[in-house]
């Protein structure tokens, strides 16, 4: 086990970074070139990916450091353009780590497959008649994608959900477990595979036969506390900065205009990893924020409360990422990445992708909160400015509002101020 | 999750290069299909029985121990992974799903044991290890084969692309494909058995030996050539090979006016290349088709034959 703790590591340049990859991780010269070479991913290879390639692109890389996983030290490749994602989430993981770091457990890989149904003369009789024939569903879909079977996954059992006006149709889940795959060919040729048989048990005609994003069999959960003391900083309190915490997460937890953007920043490092890893970041992204609104109103992916003088947090979402298949055996970058990463099963990537993402919401919260706080301070200060250069009455607030705006708190600007009002 | 039930499954194989000369010592390479069977076992009220919607005419019907309407060869099979899983007498009934025909030479009886040793090894809660199944699948197969090669079940078991040569050790060695071959599986009933075609072709040669011999290791020399095309993923070379492998086997008189009709359709209808694969004598044909395998799979169907659009390896 590497450790995940690299002190100094933002201090290094580029080339001593990179000593410590080779002598830490066993990184070659061979994958370090392909790290520093932007454009890894060779255009005709591009040219194979997407359609009317023209180029390609590159983005930033960097590590979120100092990561401990279920007892396991975890470094985590990052790809993504935005300042300070990566710098917060290496901070909360250092302050988390000394307290036991994250606690994650994520489900099988369960996929679910929709296949709808319209024109159903007798819908009652028809789900009845799905669910009679499960076996022999399942088994058909199994018979499709034998290789998934093969390797302990495959079709695992059926839903029949109905629908009534306006639109009444009948859908069919078919839940597979795509093991360490993401698994979108495999339950999209599965829902396709059992089409006719369905459209025979039911009498109707399917439109539809696709996955659905919204992969809420596949959850991944991750939790951390820490002692309130561990908050304090920069003339805060550890009290003031959980309370804060606290305070900022019920705002998301009311709010879907809060929410909204309280997710935003949990996905700024659970997408960096999708990325970094080869995978789908909008089919991450799209089961994220469904699930979220799950219960009908949009709310935030995670939870914060204080007890025992602790601080504690919780983030449960559906991650249907893979270690196998897809984009993660074509692209050279994800490959030497993988390789830092060092995690087998798509369970344990997306532990370590919720422990992200939760890490990343502290820091954000954090940082909004002290902020807060510090405006707080800020105008203490003023006023104390304000006095002291001699304003009085109404001129107090007055005067240090414009302190403020004016982002100088110092006497001789406070002087000027008073000065212009009194003239 | 509903009742606990348990789920397996099987590709079909296809024998890409060396049926019969194989028998002689040559070298074969055969792949799995990405099509194959599925198995479901599901909790039920009486002994155990074994449904096949797909099989026979109106599908198959089998409980265990025989004394059923469906053949028997499939009601021992079923009895026989019973008792290599401990399961014998259990309340279990069991489906058995797929588009994989029945003896027509594309491992139907390999896949039927392993999918449904699979499936009951998972509704068991204790899964087999890779060997346990090899040779549980050995031992279900033998009542459909007598002494089957081991050729079938290894690669259902394994999966991908294998060559295997008799006598050499070890007789299997993975075959890397450089991607998976896009294949148009096509078939007709058999006209005789394996054995008839193998017996047949054992007494043409017996009686002109060095003229067959000769057929027998030009077969084995597009085998290995057949492997290197695979492994660099050249389609067109294997295409070839395919259509000499055929031509072989046609002078080797295991061909039939069926799979002479079903390889001269999916030439005509834009495969690079098409073969018999398995005995011969009817059965099945294998074309690779990179560019339209619909195309060639509508002929073929519209021909009066059964086809399916299968990936291989």
């Amino acid at each position: 086990m590497t450790d995940s703790r690299i002190p100094g590591f933002y201090k290094l340049d580029l080339g001593a970074r990179h000593a410590e990859l080779r002598t830490r991780f066993g990184l070659t010269d061979a994958d370090l070139a392909v790290l520093r070479d932007g454009g890894a991913l060779d255009w005709a290879r591009a040219d194979k990916m997407v359609e009317n390639c023209i180029g390609v692109m590159g983005l930033p890389v960097g590590l979120g450091l100092n990561f401990l996983v279920n007892g396991r030290d975890v470094v985590v490749p990052m790809a993504v353009e935005e300042p300070s994602i990566i710098a917060a989430v290496s901070h909360i993981a250092r302050l988390v780590r000394p307290h036991g770091g994250f606690q994650v457990d994520a489900d099988a890989g369960l996929m679910i497959a929709q296949v709808q149904v319209v024109d159903v003369p007798d819908p009652v009789a028809a789900e009845r008649a799905l669910l009679a024939a499960r076996g022999r569903i399942l088994a058909r879909a199994n018979a499709v994608h034998p290789n998934m079977a093969a390797r302990g996954g495959g079709a695992r059992d059926l839903e029949v959900r109905r629908f009534g006006e306006p639109f009444p149709m009948l859908v069919v889940h078919l839940l597979a477990d795509c093991c360490d795959a993401m698994g979108a060919n495999a339950v999209n040729a599965m829902a396709e595979g059992i089409a006719p048989l369905v459209e025979t048990l039911t009498g109707g005609r399917v439109c539809l036969r696709i996955l659905s994003n919204l992969a809420d069999r596949r959850l991944a959960r991750a939790a951390c506390s820490l002692p309130e003391e561990a908050l304090a900083g920069r003339g805060f309190t550890g009290a003031e900065v959980a309370d804060g915490v606290v305070q900022a997460w019920r705002f998301a937890a009311v709010d879907p205009y809060r929410a909204a953007t309280h997710n935003k920043g949990v996905m700024n490092g659970i997408d960096a990893v999708a990325v970094a890893t080869g995978n789908d970041w909008r089919g991450v992204e799209a089961g994220a924020h469904a699930w979220a609104a799950r219960d009908g109103r949009y709310t935030s992916l995670t939870t914060w409360w204080r007890a025992d003088g602790c601080l504690h947090g919780s983030i449960e979402l559906p991650l249907a990422v893979g270690t196998v298949g897809g984009s993660t055996g074509v692209h050279p970058t994800i490959a030497v990445l993988r390789k830092l990463l060092g995690v087998e099963t798509a369970r344990e990537l997306a532990g370590v992708m919720a422990a992200v993402g939760l890490a990343q919401n502290l820091g954000a919260l954090k940082a909004l909160a002290t902020e807060g706080i510090q405006r707080g301070h800020m105008s203490l200060h003023a006023r104390q400015v304000a006095l002291a250069v001699g304003a009085e009455g109404e001129l107090v607030d007055h005067v240090a509002r414009i302190l403020i705006e004016r982002g100088e708190i110092k006497m001789e600007t406070a002087r000027l101020i008073l000065a212009e009002l009194d003239r | 999750m509903s009742a606990r039930l348990g789920t397996g499954a099987a590709p079909g194989k296809v024998i890409l290069f060396g049926e019969h000369a194989v028998v002689y010592g040559q070298p074969a390479v055969a792949a799995a299909m990405s099509t194959g069977l599925g198995a479901t076992v599901e909790p039920a009220a009486g002994p155990p029985t074994l449904r096949i919607p797909s099989w026979g005419r109106g599908g198959l019907e089998v409980r265990a121990g025989g004394t059923s309407a469906g053949p028997d060869s499939i009601a021992r099979g079923f009895t026989r992974a019973l008792e290599v899983l401990g399961l014998a007498g259990e309340p279990l009934a069991v489906t058995i799903e797929g588009d994989l025909p029945l003896g027509v030479g594309l491992g139907s009886s390999a896949a039927f044991a392993v999918s449904l040793l699979r499936a009951l090894a998972d509704y068991r809660g204790v899964p087999l290890a890779a060997q346990a199944l090899l040779a549980a699948a050995a031992e279900v197969e033998t009542v459909f084969h007598g002494t089957p090669s081991g050729l079938d079940h290894t690669v259902v078991t394994r999966g991908g692309c294998l060559r295997f040569a008799r006598g050499e050790t070890p007789a299997f060695r993975a075959v890397r494909l450089a991607r998976p071959l896009p294949a148009v599986i096509a078939w007709a009933p058999r006209e005789g058995s394996t054995r008839d075609a193998v017996e047949g072709l054992r007494a043409r040669r017996d009686a002109l030996p060095a003229q067959y011999d000769a057929l027998f290791a030009a077969m084995g020399a597009v085998a290995e050539a057949g492997v290197a095309a695979l492994e660099a993923g050249d389609l067109a070379t294997v295409g070839r090979l395919f259509d000499l492998n055929h031509g072989y086997l046609s002078a080797c008189g295991v061909s039939s006016l069926a799979n002479e009709t079903m390889v001269a359709l999916a030439r005509r209808h834009g495969a690079v290349g098409a073969k018999l694969t398995g005995a011969g004598l009817g059965g099945a044909t294998i074309a690779l088709c990179p560019d339209d395998a619909e195309r060639v799979a509508t002929a073929l169907v519209d021909a009066g034959f059964r086809a399916i659009v299968s990936r291989i390896g």
